[in-house]
């Protein structure tokens, strides 16, 4: 079994949604973006002033769950995102880590800055 | 078990998704409560630490390790991490979390070998997914259970009454001697089963 994992940041300054709504929607988006019941996870976190939105998901089937620590008042977000699939070329993850930020951006209009991203090959 | 100074070595590990890091937590939050000192390991892929960092929001130290998933090239970090918490006269656990894609039983093979300690084993297994995981990554799976001191059967609130004996007899076959407990990490794992890992 062949891993690959992918993860990005990104700042957002300003933003329609809340952390739980745009860290979900994230996931959400880029689970629409890969492959069918392929093993794995996806996971991430949306951290703010106070607090954080942590939330996952597996493949089969997806069901994205969000913990949550702190109260969010506003102010900028950090998004976190990390996948790690099985079997899975490093461009679809790629790519569907891509659609998931327009899509995102879209549809909370706001603007997801990258800051960092690592994506490497797992072993 | 017992190392020099009567610190505890738990790992808890798993497949990807498994529910590691909610256990991990509330083990953590066990011994705390109790008034005794945790020191968590956690090995990542990837450069965001996300489950490094739900537990470090949650007020507990963490280490992290994020050198790849082969174990080879992890366990020098395991060790010398553990040299160095293991100075510290006031700690009564090291909780470790290798990454869910880890070849875990290799690991603590190394670890023992390399610190004279004994490792507990807490294997993480994901109810809903065995069936299919024991079809897609069997030997990693057989590997894990083979070498468990305590099986959590996670996510059986997930489970349909069908399903759930399925997976009880897919896991019997599997590893019939040692303990078994049914959880659901996310609606909280009972005390008892919390005091008996960290007996």
């Amino acid at each position: 079994m062949n891993y690959v994992s992918i993860s990005c940041r990104w700042i957002v300054d300003a933003c329609l949604a809340r952390p739980e709504v745009l860290i979900k929607y994230f996931l959400e988006m880029a689970i629409q973006h890969l492959p069918e019941n392929i093993l794995g996870h996806i996971k991430g976190y949306a951290e703010f002033d106070g607090g954080a939105v942590f939330a996952s998901s597996p493949l089969i089937p997806p069901e994205v769950k969000l913990h949550q620590t702190g109260d969010y008042h506003g102010g900028k977000m950090f998004i976190n995102v990390t996948m790690i699939f099985a079997d899975q070329s490093h461009e679809i993850l790629s790519q569907a880590m891509d659609l998931a930020r327009q899509k995102t951006t879209a549809r909370w209009h706001c603007d997801l800055k990258e800051i960092s991203g690592d994506r490497r090959n797992g072993d | 078990m017992v190392s020099d100074h009567g610190v505890k070595i738990i790992a808890v590990y798993g497949f990807l998704g498994s529910g590691k890091t909610t256990v991990m937590l509330q083990l953590a939050r066990a011994i705390v409560a109790g008034g005794r000192k945790a020191a968590l390991i956690v090995n990542e892929a990837g450069d965001v630490p996300v489950d490094g960092k739900l537990l470090e929001v949650s007020g507990l130290p963490v280490k992290e390790i994020f050198a790849g998933c082969i174990c080879c090239t992890i366990v020098g970090d395991f060790i010398e991490t553990l040299r160095v918490l293991r100075q510290d006269p006031t700690l009564a656990y090291i909780l470790i979390e290798p990454s869910g894609m880890a070849d875990a039983p290799n690991l603590f093979t190394s670890l023992e070998k390399h610190t004279f300690l004994e490792v507990i084993k807490l294997v993480i297994l994901d109810g809903p997914r065995l069936p299919l995981l024991l079809k897609a990554a069997g030997t990693l799976i057989h590997k894990q259970v083979e070498v468990a001191g305590i099986i959590l059967l996670n996510k059986i609130d997930a489970l349909t009454s069908e399903s759930r004996g399925e997976v009880q007899t897919l896991l019997a076959n599997l590893h019939p001697h040692v303990s078994i407990h049914e959880v659901s990490a996310l609606e909280g794992i009972p005390q008892e089963i919390v005091h008996q890992v960290l007996q």
